[in-house]
């Protein structure tokens, strides 16, 4: 019998392929259950207008009890930056407790694209969290390994 | 005290393969504490022993369902005893829409849930049909324990938002204590894994699943030496025994009568 994350990514890939994305998300790769890559532009007028972010999703085979790891991509050399977002470091990683201590096995995917989607869309300023520099030096590979600490409760 | 619990139980198996007599359990507290003397009052009164459930917030409802799947064990008609149980199940999906939840995204847990209740009445590939060893292993199945402690907090979601205008003045922030809306409260207090079960969740999952449970409080408060026992029972059938859950402060155990 198939792991529950192994079904359950099945079935949210197939929806996907199947329905689409929300507007404004694209799914850009899931060759596997590890790792999924999807474009993400804010729609209308925001800060990030002409902006496509691209978002990378891994799983581990507690998925969905854990919570996938979430993070933009960061490829300097290609040129591929993270927004520039109070809750979101310069190397990807993001500060929202819908991933950490608010994820729940109930929302999917295409559920966390649409959040981080609408944490862009409704930025008033655009600036890096005022710890960007000591946090980047010292974070971990996956950004799950951090214990974030979230000031603002809306995303 | 809180801490002390949840340091020394946190990092066990999530569930016990042995019962651990309640003379042993009397270790862990103070000699001639309240609590001492609590655990004694319940040996007086035929309480022999607990499986230990791993103090990962969690521990109400894993103790929970363990204890509802193990009163199967004993069912005279399996057979029944399961059609029901499954029947019971089958009955939450139109108010599990209503509360706003995807059978996509509940399926597979619940299907485990089913699958557990059912391997007590069919044999699985060696012949052999669920007992207590067989379900203890289930509950140590990290991703079988989760799954079936994640469906029963979606049904006690789905009762809370269906009793919401009788729940919502006690739902609150357990630390805070600052009220919360049912909505609010669902979320962050009942459908993310890990977060303690307080006595809404209780009496919304109790109230659900048709069953009776008792909660012995061994929480060192009474100054009388006896233990309080909070009783919710939703048992249709008389004859129907209560699952049975020993309370220490910031955690839950499965409690056991009879010989350790």
């Amino acid at each position: 019998m198939a792991s529950i994350s192994a079904k359950r990514l099945a079935k949210e890939l197939k929806e996907i392929q199947t329905e689409g994305c929300p507007v404004g998300v694209n799914l850009l790769r899931a060759d596997d259950f590890q790792t999924w890559l999807f474009s993400i532009e804010v729609m209308g007028e925001s800060l990030y207008k002409g902006e496509v972010q691209t978002l990378q999703f891994r799983f581990d085979s507690n998925y969905p009890i854990s919570s996938p790891a979430v993070q933009f991509l960061v490829r300097e050399n290609e040129g591929i930056r993270a927004p520039i977002h109070p809750h979101v470091y310069s190397n990807g990683h993001i500060c929202a407790s819908i991933l950490g201590t608010e994820w729940s096995p109930v929302l999917s995917v295409v559920a966390v694209c649409v959040t981080l989607q609408s944490m862009l869309a409704s930025c008033k300023k655009k600036e890096r969290p005022v710890d960007n520099d000591r946090y980047v030096l010292h974070a971990p590979e996956n950004p799950k390994k951090t214990q974030f600490h979230y000031d603002d409760d809306t995303v | 005290m809180l801490n002390s619990i949840n340091d020394t139980t946190s990092q066990r198996a999530l569930m016990a393969s042995e019962l651990t007599p309640l003379s042993v359990l009397r270790e862990d507290f103070d000699r001639e504490s309240v609590f001492q003397k609590q655990l004694d009052f319940l040996q007086k009164n035929g309480f022999s022993s607990v499986r230990r459930v791993r103090g990962d917030g969690d521990c109400f409802y894993r103790s929970f369902a363990f204890s509802f799947l193990e009163q199967l064990i004993d069912e005279p008609d399996r057979e029944f005893a399961v059609m029901r149980r499954l029947s019971l199940l089958d009955g939450f999906e139109p108010s599990l829409k209503s509360a706003g939840f995807d059978k996509d995204t509940y399926q597979d847990f619940k299907e485990e849930f089913e699958e557990c209740i059912k391997a007590f009445a069919q044999p699985d590939h060696t012949g052999r049909v669920m007992n207590l060893q067989s379900l203890v292993q289930v509950f140590q199945d990290e991703m079988k324990s989760h799954a079936i402690v994640f469906y029963l907090r979606l049904i006690t979601s789905m009762k809370i938002y269906e009793d919401q205008e009788n729940m919502a003045p006690f739902l609150m922030n357990p630390e805070t204590f600052d009220p919360m809306s049912p909505t609010s409260f669902r979320r962050r207090q009942i459908e993310v894994m890990g977060v303690e079960a307080d006595e809404p969740q209780i009496i919304a999952l109790t109230n659900a699943m048709k069953v009776n449970v008792e909660v012995a409080y061994v929480d060192g408060h009474t100054t009388s030496d006896i233990v309080k026992f909070v009783r919710i029972h939703n048992a249709q059938d008389e004859n129907s025994r209560s699952i049975m859950l020993l309370y220490r402060p910031g955690h839950y155990d499965v409690l056991n009568r009879g010989k350790p």
